[in-house]
């Protein structure tokens, strides 16, 4: 497994970029053209074996202020390998040196492995139904 | 980037909104006066539920209203319901705070049914 995460690369989605997914999700491919240059894209040997889709939501001074994570998916073959944790890591060390002052998302209340994994990562309970991983408290 | 309906227009008047979950996000689409504007249901603050609040005006009180106070904007401003921070619906500007603005979401109106772009 450490051989394989050494093949592992973490990279920005380009604006404009459509990244290929394949058919890593039961649910269907997101193809949303990337606008904000905040999304990644895990890697090995240059296949996609997982994705963080990301959108700014609000801005302070043009630079953004509050993130919300549109999708994360991980190839079901590179599960329990911590892929999502490295686009994570990724996506908060960028969006500290930013400024970003809270990431934001919506997982369902029965998806308990989901759930566990982003409050592992630092996403807390918001009384709204949503998950929030609080930046400016680091 | 993908089109996404959201309902007719007949059934979005002119001083109204509604709150729509599109992927995985709520967004609050408005029409002031004709014209369409969505922004996130997430306020700048505290994270609250920006869209439930009540859209109204504002005061102000400027070289433009004669430094003398003003309603202006009545019917393109919405109020966080948690704590009154004020944005601008055309835009996503706060109010309280010039530099922080509230990402847009394009909207259209095609063939009678209004689309969010996002």
């Amino acid at each position: 497994m450490s051989e394989l995460l050494s093949r592992l690369v973490i990279r920005r989605l380009g604006v404009g970029e459509r990244p290929a997914l394949g058919d890593l999700t039961a649910g269907g491919v997101d193809t949303r053209e990337q606008t904000d240059c905040c999304s990644y894209v895990a890697e090995i040997d240059g296949h996609c074996v997982g994705y963080l889709l990301v959108q700014s939501i609000s801005y302070l001074d043009g630079k953004p202020l509050t993130l919300w994570i549109d999708d994360l998916a991980v190839h079901p073959d590179h599960r329990r390998r911590k892929i999502a944790t490295a686009l994570y890591r990724e996506l908060g060390t960028w969006a500290r040196a930013e400024g970003v002052k809270a990431i934001l998302t919506r997982i369902p209340p029965d998806n308990a492995a989901a759930r566990a994994l982003h409050q592992q990562i630092g996403f807390e309970d918001h009384a709204t139904g949503t998950l929030v991983w609080r930046l400016d408290r680091d | 980037m993908a089109e996404h309906l959201i309902a007719p227009v007949e059934a979005s008047a002119s001083g109204t909104h509604r709150v729509v979950k599109v992927r995985n996000i709520e967004i609050g689409v408005f029409n002031v006066g004709g014209d369409f504007y969505a922004l996130p249901n997430v306020c700048t603050h505290q994270f609250g539920p920006l869209c439930e609040g009540t859209v109204n005006g504002t005061t102000a009180c400027d070289a433009s209203t004669g430094w003398k106070f003003a309603w202006v904007k009545d019917g393109e401003i919405i109020t966080c319901p948690w704590h009154g921070l004020e944005f601008d619906l055309t835009t996503g500007q706060c109010l309280a705070m010039p530099k922080v603005r509230l990402r847009s979401y394009p909207v259209t109106v095609e063939e009678g049914m209004v689309k969010l772009i996002l």
